[in-house]
């Protein structure tokens, strides 16, 4: 589990006073147990920073659109994200928080409706397979997770003690989300697509973006191992990478950052003038010079 | 399942890739570090039989 037992040890050891003694639980038992409490929260839903308060389990509908049941729209072993990840076993939840323009799985991640019902016995053989074909680990993504707490933990709980567990995430939980994801995965992968408000709330309607997500940087990078992702977009490299690249200089020194060039126009980038096309070539020159600038930790 | 758009130019973009998808790619353009990293590392045997015959893994350049 490396760093995920150091720095959470509150959330995943209990202190015994009379020995002085720490003792690891295991993860699915925590698990487990977490994941009733987030059921329970479904019913005044605060799992992400919309705090939309809505009861999911009475089937009323938060921003997000999602019910009580999270659905699966892709489970397979991929080879796209980091390589120090990579295979890994990516179990993709329908549904999201936020409403990005160029969303590259729009149709899955507007929608929670979409895919199919989660079967925790089909998902756990299919990642033991995984690992046992080479997956170096397992990633829980969505659309966003996080609206799926319950299941995402459901789904912890049955998959192997010693697989190293990737949380993929837009980085807009809440702090009772937090919580219950505490000490659980190894590595959050988190993305930091708007470096200003306006924007943020433009493309993908999120108020707030920039505070929301360098909280849930800060925690995660305590928490767990973080590798903090942003997707260049066409047009938006001085206003959007330039103060991402800068607070995470200053604020997360050393954090493992992935620059990614490969936006595509899809999903309703053409609502969007400048998000017609791909990232050029001198946007892209650009963007390496600015993280050249602050001596970012870059990973592939 | 993977998605790929392929641009006027000849760029191909990728999301969701597969090893199998990556082998693919990486065979039309074995000069493509990127994607040669992803096989080369992770590709299985199954995967492996998919390369060009002169597909060397220890050379980034065949």
């Amino acid at each position: 589990m490396g760093s995920a037992i150091q720095t959470s040890w509150s959330s995943r050891f209990s202190v015994q006073p009379d020995k002085l003694k720490f003792k690891l639980q295991p993860r699915r038992q925590v698990a487990a147990r977490r994941s009733i409490e987030a059921r329970r929260a479904l019913l005044n839903c605060q799992l992400c920073a919309h705090h939309c308060g809505v009861n999911r389990i009475a089937g009323q509908r938060g921003l997000c659109h999602a019910g009580a049941t999270a659905r699966v729209f892709s489970a397979q072993v991929e080879v796209s994200d980091e390589l120090e990840l990579i295979p890994t076993f990516a179990i993709a939840l329908s549904g999201c928080d936020l409403r990005c323009a160029f969303c590259i799985t729009g149709a899955q991640s507007w929608n929670a409706r979409a895919g199919e019902q989660v079967n925790l016995e089909k998902l756990a053989a299919q990642a033991v397979a995984a690992l046992a074909r080479g997956a170096r680990s397992i990633m829980i993504l969505g659309g966003e997770p996080t609206i799926h707490l319950p299941t995402a933990l459901e789904i912890v709980s049955v998959l192997p003690e010693e697989a190293r567990l990737v949380w993929k995430t837009n980085a807009h939980g809440s702090a009772r989300a937090r919580e219950l994801l505490a000490g659980l995965f190894d590595v959050w992968l988190a993305d930091y697509k708007f470096g200003n408000d306006d924007c943020a709330q433009r493309l993908a309607r999120v108020p707030n973006y920039n505070a929301v997500v360098r909280e849930n940087l800060s925690w995660a990078a305590c928490d767990s191992e973080l590798i903090v992702r942003h997707l260049l977009m066409p047009g938006h490299i001085e206003c959007c990478w330039r103060p991402v690249a800068s607070w995470l200089a200053s604020e997360l020194p050393g954090v493992k950052i992935n620059l990614r060039e490969g936006f595509w126009p899809g999903w309703q980038s053409s609502r969007y003038a400048e998000l017609h096309r791909t990232v050029s070539t001198a946007e892209a020159s650009l963007a390496w010079s600015i993280a050249r600038e602050f001596a970012l930790n870059l990973v592939e | 399942m993977s998605e790929l758009l392929i641009m006027p130019d000849g760029k191909i973009y990728a999301h969701n890739l597969t090893p199998e998808m990556a082998a693919v790619l990486s065979a039309l353009n074995p000069k493509d570090k990127t994607i040669k990293r992803r096989v080369i590392t992770h590709a299985g045997p199954e995967t492996k039989k998919l390369l060009p015959a002169s597909w060397d893994e220890t050379k980034s350049n065949p």
